[in-house]
């Protein structure tokens, strides 16, 4: 069996005397993805937020690539992240935030890329723009293209669909299945079931912190699009909490 | 429920004047609850009392000395009056100097009341802002300019005088905030007149000027006519009141609420992203392409971006070397700290960036840059700023500010990164810890918080020790001393960056 890129057993959080999260597991395998689903509280920000090592588990345990998330620059170099939103830095344009995380990357800030991003969000003409001038939702946008900006073994995004209008959703959901076309892996948080069947990506519902009972495991149906990078996925439950996912 | 049904609009109908609406409000405020308690109170008080008694007297005796100024320092009393005057101006301009609270910006603003009343009180706080700076004003020139013995009838013309210049100053920030041409002028001329004021202070250190003559009182029909001119046009201001647009409103009111929220939660990091954010808004970027065989140093290329679009505001920032140099005339500690303080002004030119990191670490998790190599490529700019600052500081202290011979422009090159490092750990302060445990005194509890982030960086003036005692001493430093200094700040930094900055993660 493949090493899981993400592997969470019997997670609880609790925040005082209110636990938010509470015995959930599930594998994430190498260019397989998965979406948390479920109501505001639920825990799925948490769960994100716990995998990327900004939240302590108070029980359970998370492992990222074998390894506990320590937050190291090491770690972050394989995995991007949009569970807080960013404080941009000032006098630096649109642009050079996304070509700033390119060139970090090790990558060619001028191959192309940064371009391509920028068109297929709608920001090339915000090019010059500093963040501060953004709406929320091209913000977003923003947030979306310096994460795609820089390869990532494993991408965790949470709510990517949220303050998008309508037509760059598709868009989105196309980028992220490129993401996982290209090897990567996907874990992130949403309350858009068209966008979450968009990508086609298995499901797991989350309830009050826990996973929901009578719905264990559901995956979406694929879309047109990312089918080839997901109808391979097969969705093993393992109980009621439990999912492995490969891709 | 009974539905009441009215036309939407009334038009016949008195609106509500501003005064009437305050008055209500501050009734369902006083039911509510004292805005003032009795331990606020004792606070307040008590801090005045030991404010008054601590510096009351030394400020009184520097206030009032018992000499005029030496006929070839009186120069230097009007340049530094008239450097008063445009300070204040400055200062008008950058609270407003017409502004609203918060609560009337949002819900009287918009409202249908007239405009005369709800703007009066605050044309009355900025004149008398004007009249009362105007009169300290006056009060320094008589003392330093006036012979002795000086008449209570004089002493009240120049009270008169001052407090009438000062009201003109305040109507002149008041109709500056109201039309924006007028605005660009004034913020454009006022800055470069002190620029002039401090080079012609500078040449006076150099070559003596004529001395201005010694007065008694002022010309009773000047008073008279400076006095009407006030009184004139503070009546026309209060008559374009209603004139005045609600943009020109906004951005200072919303600026002076920060003020006091940053005051009331004793947090200064809300003014500093505030005027940052401010600084950037106003201005027109355009992208340039970062250069991709310097990956590494993805930060530094950062920093010299943004240090490429300060523009004038470092240009400004070299003009103010001479500024030491200028201080000597005062305690011997002023230039020393004048030097930390503007060498580490200049290194925080490009530092906002790592006290956003600081704050927000989420960029710095994007790039995959561990803290150590964050702060050290941020640092360059900053060292490299802080020792041109100093060194160009020092050059003028040696020329001109008394000292004996030495190499003090090595000695500040030598210092400049000591400086940044003072204002890289200042950024790295980051907001003030208001959690810590509350210290008891004899006179109540006080919260540690604000004290250790004032002190934060301080500490590190320890690796100045060569050029503080040069500056304090005065001692005549030689090339043993500007070693030394090299050696410290070099050992200071390598030290800092070794324990001061995370080596694994992005965290700074």
């Amino acid at each position: 069996m493949d090493q899981a890129v993400v592997a969470v057993q019997g997670l609880h959080v609790t925040y005082g005397s209110v636990t938010v999260v509470r015995d959930v597991g599930f594998d994430l395998l190498a260019g397989g993805a998965l979406c948390l689903v479920g109501e505001n509280g639920a825990g799925k920000s948490t769960v994100l937020r716990c995998v990327t090592g900004l939240a302590e588990p108070s029980a359970g345990s998370v492992r990222v690539f074998g390894a506990s998330p320590d937050g190291t620059a090491a770690f972050w170099r394989r995995v991007v992240a949009t569970v807080e939103q960013p404080s941009w830095y000032a006098g630096l344009t649109v642009r050079e935030h996304v070509e700033l995380v390119r060139l970090a990357g090790g990558d060619d800030p001028a191959d192309g890329r940064v371009d391509e991003l920028l068109t297929v969000l709608g920001l090339h003409e915000l090019g010059d723009a500093t963040p501060d001038r953004l709406s929320s939702g091209e913000r977003q946008r923003l947030l979306l293209a310096a994460a795609l900006a820089r390869p990532a073994d494993l991408l965790v995004l949470d709510e990517p669909e949220q303050r998008l209008d309508a037509a760059i959703r598709p868009v989105v959901a196309g980028l992220l299945g490129d993401h996982l076309a290209g090897g990567g892996s996907l874990l992130m948080a949403s309350h858009d079931p068209v966008f979450v069947a968009a990508l086609g990506c298995p499901v797991l519902r989350l309830h009050s912190g826990a996973p929901a009972p009578g719905d264990p495991v559901t995956a979406a149906p694929p879309p047109v699009e990312s089918a080839a990078a997901t109808s391979s996925t097969e969705v093993l439950a393992s109980g009621a909490a439990a999912t492995d996912l490969r891709a | 429920m009974t539905r009441v049904a009215e036309p939407p609009t009334r038009r016949e109908s008195m609106p509500p004047t501003a005064r009437r609406l305050r008055r209500w409000v501050r009734r369902r405020r006083a039911g509510r609850g004292p805005a003032l308690t009795l331990e606020s109170a004792y606070v307040l008080l008590l801090t005045v009392a030991i404010t008054v008694a601590v510096v009351g007297p030394r400020t009184g005796a520097a206030m009032w000395p018992a000499a005029p100024a030496a006929p070839p320092d009186r120069f230097v009393v009007l340049v530094l009056l008239a450097a008063g005057a445009a300070g204040l101006v400055l200062l008008l301009r950058q609270v407003g100097p017409l502004v609203l609270g918060r609560g009337e910006l949002t819900w009287l603003l918009p409202a249908p009341v007239p405009r005369r009343g709800l703007l009066l009180p605050a044309l009355v706080r900025a004149l008398t802002v004007g009249a009362l700076a105007g009169a300290v004003l006056a009060l320094a020139g008589a003392a330093r300019l006036a012979d002795r013995p000086v008449s209570g009838p004089a002493l009240a013309g120049w009270l008169a005088l001052g407090t009438a210049a000062g009201l003109l100053l305040a109507l002149l920030a008041v109709a500056a905030q109201r039309r924006p041409a007028h605005a660009r002028l004034l913020d454009a001329v006022v800055p470069a007149l002190l620029v002039a004021l401090g080079a012609a202070a500078l040449l006076a250190r150099v070559q003596p000027l004529p001395a201005p003559p010694a007065v008694t009182s002022p010309p009773f029909p000047l008073v008279l006519a400076t006095l009407t001119v006030a009184g004139a046009l503070t009546a026309l201001a209060v008559r374009d009141l209603a004139r005045i647009p609600d943009p020109r409103l906004h951005e200072p009111s919303l600026t002076v609420g920060t003020y006091l929220d940053a005051a009331y939660a004793v947090e200064p990091s809300f003014v500093a992203d505030l005027r940052e954010r401010r600084y950037w808004r106003r201005r027109a970027l355009r992208s340039r392409p970062l250069r991709p065989r310097r990956g590494w140093l993805v930060p530094l290329q950062q920093d010299l971006l943004v240090l490429r679009r300060r523009g004038w505001r470092v240009g400004w920032l070299f003009l103010a070397t001479p500024l030491p140099v200028l201080l000597t005339a005062g305690p011997r500690w002023l230039p020393a700290a004048t030097l930390v303080v503007g060498a580490g002004t200049a290194a925080g030119l490009t530092l906002d960036a790592l006290r956003r990191d600081v704050a927000h670490p989420a960029l710095l998790r994007l790039l995959g840059l561990t803290g150590r190599r964050a702060v050290t490529i941020r640092l360059i700019v900053p060292a490299v700023l802080a020792t041109a600052w100093s060194g160009l500081a020092m050059v003028a202290l040696g020329l001109l500010g008394g000292l004996p011979p030495g190499p003090w422009w090595a000695l500040g090159l030598a210092f400049g990164p000591t400086a940044a490092m003072i204002a890289v750990r200042r950024a790295q302060a980051g907001r003030i810890d208001n959690g810590l445990p509350l210290i008891d005194t004899p006179m109540g509890a006080f919260p540690p918080g604000p004290m250790l982030w004032l002190l934060n960086g301080t500490d590190v003036l320890l690796f100045a020790t060569p050029t503080l005692m040069a500056l304090l001493g005065p001692a005549q430093p030689n090339w043993w001393w500007v070693g030394c200094q090299g050696v410290l700040s070099a050992a200071g930094v390598l030290a800092y960056l070794q324990f001061g900055a995370d080596r694994r993660r992005p965290k700074v």
